[in-house]
């Protein structure tokens, strides 16, 4: 019962093989450079593929040799990634609710100066202002959220909820029908208790596939961090204990260090993302269209 | 307003709700992005300070002509911005013009997963991973690949180049970096596009007796083309923008903005150094390199606004 492979299969086998270890070897590379000893990478002339003495000093001095144990009392790489959890997650939660109240409400009700706001939702949210990312810094140091303050501007604005979110989940909610509101009115429901009770039942999955891309979003988030927590040790996150690793472990050899992080830093999502990779790449691909 | 509704009406307490909740993105959008799109508007014209919004004053387009003037700005805070400038300018567009790549990868790879066949699936799952990798972890990465003494490629190679240092092979190195962590996205999104032509066409297509390259040009083509208008206006914005893998895998070097000869340099990365630069301790000149930075977002954003316009309409125009 075999079937032969045609010329055209084996061409794309070999294309898709080929594209997959471009793809792989810099995983790949790190990661047995990861297991290399420190003395064998000092002393290097070449690239070491693997080293009889493999051994996991790497990751054991992340954990144990940081500088931040000192500082703050806990490893940077796992106070960076608690920080990174309650800065990415508390936005996050609280953003999409209020995005799915605005978009529940321009869905569902009909209120005074429905169509204006909308109309006008509709404009701003056309606009990309990504080139502002680093300006809005004036702002901020202005009103005080640098320094200290400076989990703020990475934790306040999202809760109000991006229109895009909000623009995304009323286009679901617009596919919920108008009947299940009634009933949940007839039945004595307000406005809260019909969001919470009948649409995030019945939207899970938009609100799913949102959730994943500002996690991924937040997760890997560098340049707002860079901006207003470098010099906040009790603040870093993830990305920014990873961005500091050459300084962290500046002796010669320290590759293997450099690897160990990389791999740490990036295992957990992708190890997620395997579980639950159909949510991911929806959520990423609806949730980067928004429309 | 809804016609319906009664002028005299008095509202249902569900309509003050819903008025109000749907005024809360809003009322985010306005103090998060309006209000600093205005100061960095004054900035561009006066002297902002960083902590005293008060403190406003006049500086005579002094901000316009330190970024456009050649060797103005130097007599302001003792660096040369128009230099660097132009350096930014040709850097940007040549990093953010290497998203077609990204984009021939993303399309070539979507119609050889088309057909479903054994394996496809993981294929899949395993080309959208570098799309979910920070990019502090991909610069790591790459680093140590083109690491001069003992990195993999001069390894492979047998080279003895120093492409993190040499400024012909930097630029390059965050390109590589970028046009593998990319595609991901445009895979799945052509894979989309691809399952939403009808198939119909094909048939009719070949009933007509159309070769392959023939129902390519004339079917999957004009098929994908409002997906390829949407990754472009996502890809070359971004490309535009481009900060984190530039600013990780070239560092400034002893002040010099974007390494060696900057030739890792970006608009977005010039206006991080100016915004958080130390050449000069002088609070007037930190005032003028502020205003500075607000001219060039200001620019960034009429150019990333402008082309993204642009490529929004082809895309309208193309779906119908």
């Amino acid at each position: 019962m075999k079937k032969k492979l045609s010329v055209g299969q084996i061409f794309v086998y070999i294309a898709l093989i080929i594209y997959t270890v471009f793809l792989f070897f810099p995983i790949v590379t790190v990661l047995l450079t990861s297991f290399v000893p420190t003395e064998e990478l000092a002393t290097r002339t070449e690239f070491i593929w693997g080293s009889a003495n493999a051994n996991l000093e790497a990751y054991k001095a992340i954990f144990l040799n940081d500088s931040y144990i000192d500082i703050v009392g806990l490893p940077g790489l796992v106070l960076g990634f608690i920080n990174t959890m309650w800065l990415t997650l508390i936005p996050l939660c609280v953003g999409l609710m209020t995005a799915g109240l605005a978009g529940f409400a321009f869905s569902k009700i009909d209120f005074p100066g429905k169509e204006k706001l909308f109309k006008f939702s509709v404009i701003i949210r056309m606009i990309p202002l990504g080139a502002f990312g680093v300006i809005s810094y004036v702002f901020y140091s202005n009103i005080g959220w640098t320094g200290e303050l400076g989990f703020l501007p990475l934790l306040v604005p999202g809760m109000f909820g991006g229109i895009g979110t909000m623009f995304f989940l009323r286009l679901f909610f617009d596919g919920i029908p108008d009947s299940l509101i009634e009933a949940a009115r007839l039945d004595g429901a307000g406005f809260f208790e019909t969001f919470f009770k009948v649409m995030i039942p019945l939207a899970k999955p938009a609100f799913i596939s949102q959730f994943i891309f500002g996690f991924v979003g937040g997760y890997n988030s560098y340049l707002a961090p860079m901006l207003y927590l470098q010099n906040q040790p009790r603040f870093v996150t993830l990305q920014l204990y990873l961005s500091q690793i050459r300084n962290l472990f500046p002796n010669a050899g320290s590759e293997n260090i450099y690897s160990a992080a990389a791999i740490l830093g990036m295992f957990p999502l992708i190890i997620i993302y395997c579980f639950m990779q159909k949510y991911f790449i929806e959520g990423i691909t609806v949730g980067g269209v928004k429309e | 307003m809804n016609k319906t509704t009664k002028k005299k009406k008095p509202w249902r307490k569900e309509q003050v709700i819903a008025l109000i909740v749907s005024l809360i993105p809003l009322i985010g959008f306005v103090i998060f992005n309006c209000f600093p799109l205005l100061i960095s508007f004054i900035g561009m014209f006066c002297n902002v300070d960083l902590y005293d919004l008060g403190n406003i004053q006049w500086n005579n387009f002094e901000g316009f002509k330190s970024v456009f003037i050649p060797r103005h700005a130097f007599d302001l805070f003792y660096f040369d911005l128009s230099k660097y400038f132009y350096k930014a300018i040709v850097i940007t567009i040549w990093i953010a013009s290497t998203q077609i790549i990204t984009l021939l990868i993303a399309l070539f790879v979507a119609a050889l997963l088309r057909e479903k066949f054994a394996g496809s699936k993981l294929f899949q799952i395993l080309f959208f991973i570098p799309y979910i990798c920070s990019t502090v972890a991909v610069a790591l990465m790459w680093r140590w690949i083109f690491d001069w003494e003992g990195g993999i490629l001069n390894s492979i190679l047998g080279t003895d180049i120093k492409w993190l240092e040499d400024p012909k092979t930097m630029t390059w190195c965050i390109i590589i970096a970028t046009i593998w962590s990319a595609p991901g996205y445009g895979i799945v999104m052509y894979k989309a596009a691809f399952s939403n032509i009808n198939n119909a066409l094909y048939e009719a297509a070949a009933i007509d007796g159309a070769n392959a390259w023939q129902k390519f040009r004339n079917v999957t083509l004009p098929g994908i083309s409002p997906t390829t208008f949407f990754l472009l206006q996502a890809g070359v914005g971004a490309g535009l923008l481009t900060y984190d893998l530039a600013q990780l895998i070239i560092p400034n070097a002893w002040g010099v903005p974007g390494g060696n000869e900057s030739m890792g340099l970006t608009m977005m990365r010039l206006v991080y150094f100016l915004i958080t630069n130390s050449t000069t301790t002088d609070a007037n000149g930190v005032s003028y390199m502020v205003s500075c930075a607000c001219v060039i977002s200001w620019l960034l954003f009429l150019v990333t606004g402008g082309i993204s316009m642009v490529l929004f309409n082809m895309r309208e125009k193309s779906v119908s």
